[in-house]
């Protein structure tokens, strides 16, 4: 039997594990600013994202977000994040890895459980971002010409709940010079105060209008400060992951 | 505290009300094991729905079309119908949006 002080030291392990699988650096790409990170509402929880350049002129992009928190969740979004990996590193397209990952998730997950994910690859040089979205909306893409914000629905239910009856077509999006691609996890919009008013999409938007020259680390902590703040004395109830990429103004 | 309650009226229609939450889930998928298809849930008094209540009406969903039954959704508030757009549950369950 694993003594309480034990089990203590076992999710602080787990935390460390799923900590290290996350990028320590991001993608150092001319003309781009990348960032992204991962605040546990837990110990550990149950989103996940990478930002990795996987090939000459290509970053892959990813965001996931396991049902509920913890360390089942967690051990969900990481086998995804390094399905995901592996099936880029030997070459499958975006569109067959999601339909066999998929098909493992519901194979693997229990009953009722699922994961939402966006995951893309970005050509760097064409600047066009091909993606799937199972799930995980809405997509921001902030259009720096005429300042106006674009929300993508998901173009899928997420991974794990059911087989694909055919296979999902990925999409694809450009970025224009100064354009923002802003992947966050529900932990932002679902954050509530003690009225039990969510910050919502429309505060990220305009924080990202407002504020969108500063560096995107300084964005991100400002978002998640943001939100902190508007929640008052209510603590951070869900994961929260943000993962930004600007194309920088020429 | 967050409080939820499920009802159940004369004409077998069922509402979920409050805050459904993790912690609330279980109950919901206890309730919903006991019931024959097709089921009407109304959203109308309920405020919130995290993934794992999301994650119990899937259970409930499909071992309902297993035998080719429906569950039907009705009067979702516009903030629950919002997490349903967002997270692709709309193409999978049956939702009926009010008229106008």
């Amino acid at each position: 039997m694993v003594r309480k002080k034990d089990l203590g030291e076992e999710i602080r392990l787990a935390h460390k594990i799923q900590m290290a699988t996350l990028p320590g650096f991001f993608p150092q790409v001319p003309g781009y600013d990348f960032y992204g990170r991962f605040w546990p509402a837990d110990e550990t929880g149950g989103d996940s994202f990478d930002l990795v350049s996987v090939a000459d002129d290509t970053v892959f992009v990813l965001l996931a977000d396991a049902s509920g928190h913890g360390i089942g969740p967690a051990l969900s979004a990481l086998q995804v994040q390094s399905m995901l990996r592996v099936a880029l590193r030997l070459g499958a397209s975006l569109d067959e890895a999601f339909e066999n990952i998929n098909a493992q998730m519901v194979e693997d997950l229990p009953d009722g459980r699922f994961v939402t994910a966006f995951f893309g690859l970005l050509n760097t040089r064409s600047h066009e971002l091909e993606y799937q979205c199972a799930g995980q909306g809405p997509v921001l893409h902030f259009h720096e010409r005429g300042e106006i914000f674009e929300w993508q629905d998901p173009s899928c239910f997420p991974m794990g709940v059911m087989e694909h009856v055919e296979r999902q077509q990925s999409s694809t999006l450009a970025l224009q010079p100064g354009d923002i691609l802003a992947l966050i996890s529900d932990g932002i919009y679902e954050y509530e105060n003690e009225d039990n008013a969510m910050f919502g999409i429309e505060r990220v938007a305009e924080l990202i209008r407002g504020e969108r020259h500063r560096p995107m680390q300084e964005l991100a902590e400002l978002i998640r400060a943001k939100a902190a703040e508007f929640g008052g004395t209510m603590p951070q109830d869900d994961d929260i992951t943000i993962v930004l990429i600007r194309r920088q103004a020429e | 505290m967050s409080e939820f309650e499920i009802e159940k009226n004369a004409a077998g229609e069922i509402a979920l009300i409050g805050r459904l939450d993790t912690a609330q889930a279980e109950k919901v998928q206890r309730f919903l094991a006991g019931l024959d298809a097709p089921f009407i849930i109304d959203f109308s008094r309920l405020e919130f729905i995290s993934s794992s209540g999301l994650g119990v009406l899937l259970v409930a969903q499909k071992r309902v079309a297993k035998d080719g039954g429906v569950v039907k959704l009705v009067n979702m508030p516009g903030r629950i119908r919002d997490v349903f757009r967002y997270s692709g549950f709309d193409r999978i369950f049956d939702i009926e949006d009010p008229a106008g």
